[in-house]
């Protein structure tokens, strides 16, 4: 049992390796494929004897799967993975959207070793940072994160992919340079014991007395060190005006790495401030809540209203995503319970929703090679059935209740108005805003008269079935029956909102 | 066991339905037609009627039930817990056997009217979605369910009227209404947060109907940024009414709506969509009671809507836009009754409502079908002969809506002003009584323009099938009889206290008036004879030569046409000043601040982040130059830096 989590993380960077090694490009595709599914299996009997009962977040005790292995002793480092109810609705995530990823994969054609190799590495990137309970391997993944990322966008993206593959280096590498300082500062300011334990650090650090102000710095250290772990994570989440990496690597990316991008990627951001920011700096949270509930409505609405005059339809979709994200960091801010269990369902819910609309965009791009929202019309009446899953996508996205989108932001705004009314009341336009960008696209796109671009469009096939089928249902789910997701991290959502208390 | 079955099979059917035309519907209607199609698509409403009309025998003589049944848990999160539950009384039941009923002949009458349609199987997947979401928003017990079914009542409405969305036009149409509708929503969702934000936390919040009349007694007291709790909640739940029921400003859907197919118009206009509003605030009453600032709001949008709606019908020359305007000003009846506490004559007006009204657009449509798709009403005239019983029905459907005596809309109108002046809303009365006489103007209007007055040319007249006839037959029945069901049982009034009890301290406290009800029965028929006599001198003669052009009566120089001309022109820039313009100004204000927002975030954030990495770029290539080995460059730097150094020394030493 204490390798389980290794497997489980380690098993896509195998396989990735095993494509590398065996060299038929052939090959590739049925490899990863079953390499991603293999460890989704993993992951499903992980979730069956997932207990959710166990609280997890600062007590060693309570952390499932746990393998804790020496690694560096000099540094007190360790090898130490582990789950809770915060990381595991996360892993199982990115466990189906690499599923997703890899199937819909299927027609790269260039350099396939090279593509499936490093979508693979990613997969082992992610689920690290999600399982790793050292601050340092978390700093290892994250920044193995780097590289392929940049690869697989500025390799397989579009025309101008290297403006925008550097920008997302820029940004992720500041992002990332941030983490170290901070976790560097944690480890040698700490008055108890330098370790980079993130359990430790918990219990040492709740509350702010165990972090000694530097010699050379007079006023808040902590105050530093918590804007600067912040930062670090709004850059990926993203937070205005953090934000002006993902447009520009949602254009240039394909697809899938779209889909990765915005599925899982975003996410970790979130994650980063669930599992490290919270739990360590629960003051200086507090002291700011006050501007990241600000920030997090602006986000909302600024996202929103760009993507109103988006002309690109990615583009747009980006757009909304930074304006989707903006809900998680609002749930947050609002500092109550409902709030951290919204905030990480508005994500699990947004990785699906927004898997369907890049996917979606694919779908097209591939076929017409064309992304201009104008250059489209009449798509329904050629390709009906991809129509009405864009159509369930486009509902989802705007908050159509019965969809998963509906019930994750309605609890988001629960938990805003609860922490201010008129916050709440400005968020809640969103509702209106967002139907006007969505609704609007997809008349132009789909309905209307036949245009050029769309005559030759044909409709789905079993592969488009393969992934548009699984994350429908999943959002239909998600709106039906929203406590399959809720399951998993209710407890520990609950105690990691009592730290605030 | 039987009844939870029976119960749950109402929404469920409609359900059914669409289900199975989703998976089979395309390859059914390619295999063997269109009948397999209809009858999956009518029968399973029709089942859902049976079931209902079932309950309703097996309830008869107990008007106060209350039952509910829970499906399933949906969510539980900190104190809110929602279940999938559904509630059943006698006033949800009525509203089911309206929808379902009203639903099926509209089905039936479709089968007709869609035929040929390349996406027949379409058109009845969306139908039954459509009914399944209103039924879900009526038989829901709490109101996040409700929500459920009120929004997808709005994507549906927004499917259908974009059902023939190769055109531009139709897919505008049917966008805007969703949009407007969207804002409503933003109301509905805003009051179920603010209901749910101002209980206190150690509740645990179901948000059930049953429970609102305790928490709205708890909130009472309770201000919000010094304006009354429970004011700003019945606010924000009176914008989502008036939203999805196309009052007063947001009415500027509902005209547009006239895009969908005619049955669409009939459903969405009659039975079901623009009632919604009507039940919400029904049923959200309790909430209501404590906030007499929003019912005045209420009453005053309504009373406005009422005119205007009812001044607007009498100039368009579209009859299904008639018909739309009609419907707006039939609904701000229902708001003016809703407004002074008469909940009961609100549903009962809703009831006779559903069968006339649908009844007239069916009407409208056979006539539309007949003249291959001819809608204005200048083309037809002298159609009396032609389809004779397209004409009785829908001039029986005309006596209804204008109150000619014992036909149902006599009842349920009448009720409502009787209820005005009782309980001394003179005002609301005066409102009721010139929009009554408006209503018989403009509907006579329509009747002689279409079946009396002379036509513009001979036209081919298709005849229509008995799919057709059928449905108008009962609604025409009912359109006469359904009202005599009210008389003396108050079977409404009991009906509506099932659900809400406290409706029953607003009758209490009024003085018994003394004046003879008779006599303002007499007035207001006398009111609508006059104007059905002012509709027969103007239009039974009416010649489209005549009219066509403003300009042909500016040179007539005759005082009464010109003055009706220029009162024509009026009304018709009137409406589209407020139905187009004033929308659209609005909208483009939205857009002008994305424009900004995107602008900037592209030329600002976006470059100075180029510039910054530029900037470090160039510094870069600059500082390599230094390293170039060259020792002349070396000792200029070092010069340089010397200089520095004694220059920082000097000035801070």
């Amino acid at each position: 049992m204490d390798y389980i989590l290794f497997l489980l993380v380690l098993l896509p960077l195998f396989g990735g390796i095993a494509i590398w090694c065996i060299g038929s490009s052939k090959l590739a595709h049925n490899i990863a494929l079953i390499t991603v599914i293999v460890d989704l299996l993993i992951g499903a009997m992980l979730a069956c004897w997932f207990n959710p009962n166990l609280t997890g977040v600062n007590q060693a005790q309570s952390m499932q799967f746990v393998g804790h292995f020496k690694w560096i002793p000099s540094l007190h480092t360790s090898l130490y993975f582990g789950v809770d109810g915060i990381s595991f609705p996360f892993i199982l995530l990115s466990l189906i959207i690499g599923v997703i990823v890899i199937i819909a994969s299927k027609e790269v054609t260039k350099y396939v070793k090279g593509y499936y190799t490093l979508c693979l590495i990613m997969q082992s990137a992610i689920l690290g940072i999600l399982c790793s309970l050292d601050l340092f391997l978390f700093f290892l993944f994250w920044e193995a994160m780097l590289i392929p990322m940049y690869c697989l966008i500025r390799i397989w993206g579009g025309d101008n992919s290297r403006y925008a593959a550097n920008k997302f280096f820029l940004f992720s590498f500041i992002s990332g340079v941030l983490i170290l300082i901070s976790i560097i500062s944690l480890w040698q300011y700490n008055s108890v014991k330098h370790t980079f334990n993130l359990i430790e650090l918990l219990s040492g650090l709740q509350h702010n007395s165990a972090v000694l102000s530097p010699g050379w710095f007079n006023g808040d250290f902590t105050m530093l060190i918590f804007i600067c772990l912040l930062i670090a994570f709004c850059i990926k989440l993203p937070i205005v005006p953090f934000h002006i990496w993902l447009p520009d690597a949602h254009v240039e990316a394909s697809a899938p790495i779209s889909v990765l991008l915005a599925g899982i990627l975003l996410k970790l951001g979130g994650y980063g401030i669930l599992r490290i920011v919270m739990p360590l700096f629960p003051d200086n949270f507090m002291a700011i809540q006050n501007i990241l509930l600000i920030l997090g409505v602006v986000n909302i609405l600024y996202g929103a209203f760009c993507a109103i005059s988006q002309k690109d339809w990615k583009k747009m979709i980006a757009y909304s995503s930074v304006s989707h994200m903006g809900f998680v960091l609002l749930a947050l801010a609002s500092l109550t319970t409902k709030g951290v269990q919204a905030a990480i369902l508005q994500m699990i819910n947004h990785g699906f929703v927004t898997a369907l609309l890049f996917l979606g965009i694919g779908f097209v791009y591939k076929q017409a090679h064309d992304r201009q929202i104008n250059s489209f019309g009449g798509v329904a009446s050629k390709t009906p059935v991809y129509a009405a899953f864009s159509g369930i996508a486009f509902m989802a996205a705007i908050g159509v209740p019965g969809l998963n989108g509906f019930v994750s932001e309605f609890l988001v705004f629960v938990a805003a108005f609860q922490a201010n009314v008129v916050i709440g009341l400005i968020a809640v336009t969103s509702v209106f805003i967002s139907s006007l960008y969505m609704l609007r696209c997809y008349q132009k796109v789909f309905f209307g008269k036949v245009a050029n671009k769309t005559v030759e469009l044909t409709d789905c096939r079993l592969l488009d079935w393969t992934y548009f089928l699984p994350l429908t249902l999943l959002v239909i789910i998600g709106g039906v029956l929203p406590s399959t997701f809720l399951y998993f991290f209710r407890t520990s959502a609950n105690y990691l909102y009592s730290l605030f208390l | 066991m039987m009844m939870n079955f029976i119960f749950l099979g109402i929404p469920c059917a409609p359900f059914l339905a669409c289900l199975l035309l989703l998976f089979f519907g395309r390859k059914l209607q390619a295999k063997f037609g269109e009948a397999p199609v209809e009858t999956v698509g009518i029968s399973f409403t029709v089942i859902a009627f049976v079931f209902s009309a079932s309950l309703w025998v097996a309830s008869l003589g107990n008007t106060g039930f209350v039952y509910t049944l829970k499906l399933s848990h949906w969510f539980t999160v900190g104190h809110i817990s929602l279940d999938w539950a559904l509630r059943l009384s006698p006033m949800l039941l009525v509203m089911s056997l309206i929808i379902t009923g009203i639903g099926s002949l509209i089905l039936l009458y479709a089968s007709f009217y869609m035929h040929k349609d390349r996406s027949f199987w379409r058109f009845y997947l969306y139908m039954n979605l459509f009914i399944t979401a209103m039924l879900l928003f009526v038989l829901a017990d709490n109101l996040l369910v409700a929500f459920v079914g009120w929004e997808g009542i709005g994507v549906c409405s927004y499917l259908l009227i974009s059902f023939w969305f190769h055109e531009e036009e139709n897919a505008t149409s049917g966008r805007k209404a969703f949009t407007v509708n969207r804002l409503g929503d933003l109301g509905f969702l805003a009051g179920i947060l603010l209901l749910i934000s101002s209980l206190p936390n150690t509740m645990m919040i179901d948000l059930r109907f049953a429970s609102i009349a305790k928490q709205a007694y708890m909130l009472q007291h309770q201000m919000i940024y010094g304006v009354p709790l429970l004011e700003v909640i019945a606010f924000c739940f009176m914008i989502a009414a008036i939203g999805k029921s196309a009052q007063l400003p947001l009415f500027i859907w509902l005209p547009d709506a006239m895009a969908g197919p005619t049955p669409v118009s009939a459903l969405i206009h009659a039975a079901t969509m623009v009632t919604a509003g009507i039940c919400l605030i029904i049923r959200l009453f309790p909430l209501f009671l404590y906030a007499p600032t929003t019912l005045l709001i209420l009453s005053i949008i309504a009373g406005t809507s009422c005119l205007y709606a009812a001044l607007v019908a009498c100039f368009q020359w579209d009859i299904k836009r008639v018909l739309a305007y009609s419907t707006m000003s039939q609904l701000s009846y229902m708001f003016l009754a809703l407004s002074i506490g008469g909940l009961k004559e609100g549903f009962f007006h809703l009831v006779t409502h559903a069968a006339f009204k649908a009844l007239l657009f069916m009407g409208a449509g056979s006539i539309i079908v007949s003249l291959h798709h001819e809608q204005d009403m200048r083309n037809m005239g002298g159609l009396f002969k032609k389809m004779p019983f397209i004409a009785v029905t829908f001039i029986m459907g005309t006596l209804a809506i204008t109150g000619f005596p014992f036909t149902a809309g006599y009842f349920s109108k009448d009720a409502i002003l009787e209820k005005a002046w009782e309980t001394g809303h003179y005002g609301v009365w005066v409102v009721g009584f010139i929009g009554a006489g408006l209503t018989a103007f403009y509907m006579w209007r329509a009747v002689f323009l279409t079946f009396f007055a002379k036509p513009a040319k001979e036209r081919h007249v298709e005849s229509i099938s008995y799919r057709m006839k059928i449905p108008m037959f009962i609604l025409a029945f009912l359109a006469l009889f359904i009202g005599w069901i009210n008389d003396s049982h108050h079977l409404f009034n009991q009906y509506v206290d099932a659900d809400i009890p406290d409706a029953l301290f607003l009758h209490k406290g009024v003085a018994e008036s003394t004046f003879n009800m008779a006599y303002l029965n007499i007035i207001t028929v006398a009111w609508g004879v006059l104007a059905f006599i002012l509709a027969f001198a103007l239009y039974a003669q009416w010649r489209p030569a005549k009219a066509n052009d403003l300009a042909a009566h500016t040179g007539n120089k005759k005082g009464l046409w010109l003055t009706l001309a220029r009162f024509r022109s009026l009304g018709y820039n009137m409406e589209r000043f407020v139905a187009q313009t004033i929308p659209y100004v609005g909208i483009q204000i939205v857009y002008a601040v994305a424009k900004v927002t995107a602008l900037f975030d592209f030329y600002l954030l976006r470059n100075t982040f180029d510039e910054v990495a530029n900037t470090t770029l160039l510094t870069s290539e600059g500082l390599q130059k230094a390293q170039s080995g060259n020792v002349k460059t070396l000792a200029l730097c070092a010069v340089t830096l010397l200089c520095g150094v004694v220059l920082i020394s000097i000035l801070f030493l």
